[in-house]
């Protein structure tokens, strides 16, 4: 089931536009990534897609429906922006984050000791915000997101700033809150993580749609075969090699981009052939990095 | 609903958790109970000292019939309470005279003096008074005492004098005694408040004194917790806590609930406060000055402060919400409090310059503005009676600029906590008014 659709929808502030003509849908138990440089939209979607923003045009609908107060308390939203009273404390301020998503007192409190149990925080409960460090405030942040056990879950560059362990803590998390049944939508610019995590996802470029698909999909349409090799010898060679497209040396090693359909013993022979010592030869998946600063950069892959 | 209770819940918390609102709640009446009583009270203490004065009497006269008036004590004034009390407050009241007689003439009078100075270094005396010969033409005497600014002291003796005085006078002009009693008598004025035709006891300088404190009350809890929430609005603004918090709640509910919960906090301190003064009134009550005294706390006085109290906050708190809301720091905050506080201390000096006629046509007017009548309409009910759709007239008005303005501002503060960085101009704000 479809938990969010928005089709065709725009945004502009005076002279900007934000957002022109986005559409997108997330299923239910599915993890969906917006991906964009800074400024290209990704806040003010997601501030639509939670009423706090209105579109200029387009429709939103979350749960088949347009949006209403009462999808309110089935929403869990991490903003960009963060913070936290520093004056309240931990199990105070994930209790009223939980009450205002409509739980009682009485649940809110087992949820918040479900969660801070979670992220490994138990022994931070009864401190002030302003207590603990910059990355413990984040993980709070993250989980008062989620402590009404919402369908839906928005979070606006999730691991921004955070340390290697305390994202794999955040990647688990969500992965969890995918197999409960929820949908995930996820704003970043940090690839890497999206590439683990993501079903399906768009790349926004000045608020437009330019590539949209599963990670599979938006591999297949990179059609360009890539290989990664050394070679002793002169690599000025490379490009005049049949079927190549580009080369991009790194030290005494290439990454060679060629047509989509050209096989590997194949080009190993064309590199034989000219008369290249070949030290290693290896054929790499398209890394989500590699799409996406051909995406930005403009070229959109279907040549 | 629940939300808005919710919110109201925490914000109540925040507020009467802080131990500022703690002490604050304890110590300011202490305080002001010690600043109304306390002086009653030492006054008490002071005058109840005895007062052993040496009587140096060259005219020969007046020995007698003074002693006999000073030190029969409080008897003549026993007769009128009313006098009784207003001497209190000026430290009057229980002297216990003990009056000794000098005998002196005119040509020994120095060393006497060196000698009664003496007496009272010595503590022997409280002091001594000097009345020479031609006391009855001249109407002057001398009192060199340590201490002259005890008026209870100085005005029981010059009253004394002057009463002897005028009966030697009287006497000689063969006046019978009881005419003569007829003829000094005090005169005691007391008055009385005509309310819906009856009359209702009391003293104006009780019900101004009330109402300057419950109007300043008015003022200093609107400033003060109209500051509280709109340094709220902007910890929330500034933390961006905001974002998350409109992912819950609309704006409206969250504003109600923000000004509900700090309304309450306020209410719950002035509840306490007025409990304590008035708990501390009736109990302290028989030391007070008659003016303090017998003026009738009307349960309408304090309906009619609990309205205006309540609807005058609301109106002025969506106000300082709104500023706020506009502000990124609480510096830039601050500057909207001076046009705030002008629009209350306005109808605050009014009311107080008008006191004495509070049903002039202006006041009546402006007793209409919404933003005038929690203070003007409160004070014309409490020293007058305005016509009842007067008040009906001006709730209304209240009630309804209330409710347009929290409208309008929960639109503004929807805008303006998520916009940051420059302050916008009143241009822009009144653009985010059509934004739906």
């Amino acid at each position: 089931m479809e938990k969010i659709e928005a089709t065709g929808i725009s945004k502009s502030f005076g002279e900007v536009q934000a957002v022109r003509d986005l559409s997108f849908r997330v299923e239910e138990g599915t993890i969906y990534g917006i991906l964009g440089v800074n400024g290209s939209g990704k806040t003010t979607t997601i501030r639509m897609l939670l009423n706090i923003l209105t579109p200029d045009q387009g429709e939103i609908l979350i749960n088949g429906r347009p949006f209403d107060e009462e999808l309110k308390n089935r929403i869990g939203y991490l903003p960009e922006e963060r913070g936290l009273y520093r004056k309240m404390k931990v199990r105070d301020l994930l209790c009223y984050m939980g009450e205002l998503k409509g739980l009682t007192s009485a649940q809110a409190n087992k949820k918040a000791s479900y969660w801070v149990e979670r992220v490994g925080l138990s022994e931070w409960m009864d401190k002030k915000a302003e207590e603990l460090s910059k990355g413990m405030q984040q993980k709070i942040q993250f989980v008062s997101a989620l402590i009404h056990d919402p369908e839906i879950v928005i979070l606006d560059e999730p691991f921004s700033g955070l340390d290697p362990i305390n994202t794999v803590t955040l990647l688990e998390v969500m992965e969890e809150v995918k197999k409960r049944g929820a949908a995930v939508l996820f704003s970043t610019h940090i690839l890497e993580h999206a590439e683990k995590l993501v079903d399906k996802l768009t790349f926004i470029r000045q608020g437009q749609n330019v590539l949209t698909g599963t990670m599979g999909e938006v591999k297949g349409r990179f059609a360009a075969t890539l290989f990664r090799i050394r070679i002793d010898g002169e690599g000025s060679l490379l490009s005049s090699l049949p079927k190549v497209l580009k080369v991009q040396a790194f030290g005494h090693e290439y990454e060679v981009e060629t047509e989509g359909d050209t096989e590997p013993t194949e080009f190993l022979k064309n590199l034989l052939t000219a008369g290249l010592r070949v030290e290693k030869f290896e054929k790499v998946e398209p890394s989500l990095t590699n799409i996406y600063m051909k995406v930005m950069r403009g070229e959109d892959g279907k040549n | 609903m629940g939300k808005i209770k919710t919110i109201l819940k925490k914000e109540f918390k925040d507020i009467v958790k802080k131990k500022a609102f703690i002490i604050g709640t304890i110590l300011s009446p202490i305080f002001f109970i010690g600043m109304i009583f306390l002086p009653s009270l030492i006054m008490m203490k002071v005058s109840k000292t005895d007062a052993k004065i040496a009587v140096v009497d060259l005219s020969g006269q007046i020995f007698t019939p003074l002693k006999a008036s000073l030190e029969k004590g409080k008897e003549p004034a026993k007769k009128d309470p009313q006098k009784a009390v207003e001497g209190d407050m000026e430290g009057d009241g229980q002297v216990t005279f003990a009056l000794e007689e000098i005998r002196s003439t005119s040509s020994d009078l120095p060393a006497l003096e060196e000698r009664l100075k003496q007496r009272i270094e010595a503590k022997e005396l409280y002091g001594y008074l000097i009345v020479p010969s031609d006391f009855f033409s001249s109407r002057k005497a001398q009192l060199k005492a340590k201490n002259v600014a005890n008026l209870g002291v100085v005005r029981s003796i010059e009253g004394s004098l002057r009463d002897i005085a005028e009966r030697k006078l009287l006497k000689e002009e063969n006046f019978p005694e009881d005419r003569i009693a007829e003829l000094t008598k005090e005169v005691s004025l007391s008055t009385m408040k005509v309310e819906k035709g009856k009359e209702k006891k009391g003293g104006f300088i009780g019900e101004y004194l009330l109402s300057v404190l419950l109007v300043s009350l008015l003022f200093g809890v609107i400033m003060g917790y109209g500051q509280i929430l709109m340094r709220g609005v902007v910890e929330e603004k500034n933390a961006r806590i905001i974002e998350v918090l409109l992912s819950s709640v609309d704006s409206f509910r969250l504003l109600l609930g923000k000004v509900f919960g700090v309304g309450l906090a306020g209410l719950l301190q002035v509840g306490i406060w007025c409990f304590m003064l008035f708990g501390s009134y009736f109990y302290f009550t028989s030391y007070l000055p008659m003016e303090f005294q017998g003026f009738t706390l009307s349960p309408s006085i304090f309906l009619s402060f609990a309205l205006f109290f309540v609807l005058g906050y609301f109106l002025y708190s969506t106000l300082f919400a709104i500023a706020g809301a506009v502000s990124n720091t609480d510096q830039e905050a601050q500057q909207f409090l001076q046009p705030i506080m002008f629009l209350i201390l306005i109808p605050f000096i009014i009311a107080f310059s008008t006191i004495q006629n509070p049903d002039n046509t202006a006041v009546v007017l402006l007793s209409f503005f919404p933003f005038f009548t929690p203070i003007l309409m409160f004070v014309r009910t409490a020293f007058s009676t305005p016509p009842l759709w007067q008040i009906a007239l001006s709730l209304g008005l209240l009630v309804l600029t209330t409710l347009g303005i929290t409208y309008l501002s929960a639109k503004i503060f929807r805008i303006g906590i998520l916009s940051y960085g420059k302050k916008p101009n009143l241009k822009e704000i009144l653009l985010w008014l059509k934004v739906k």
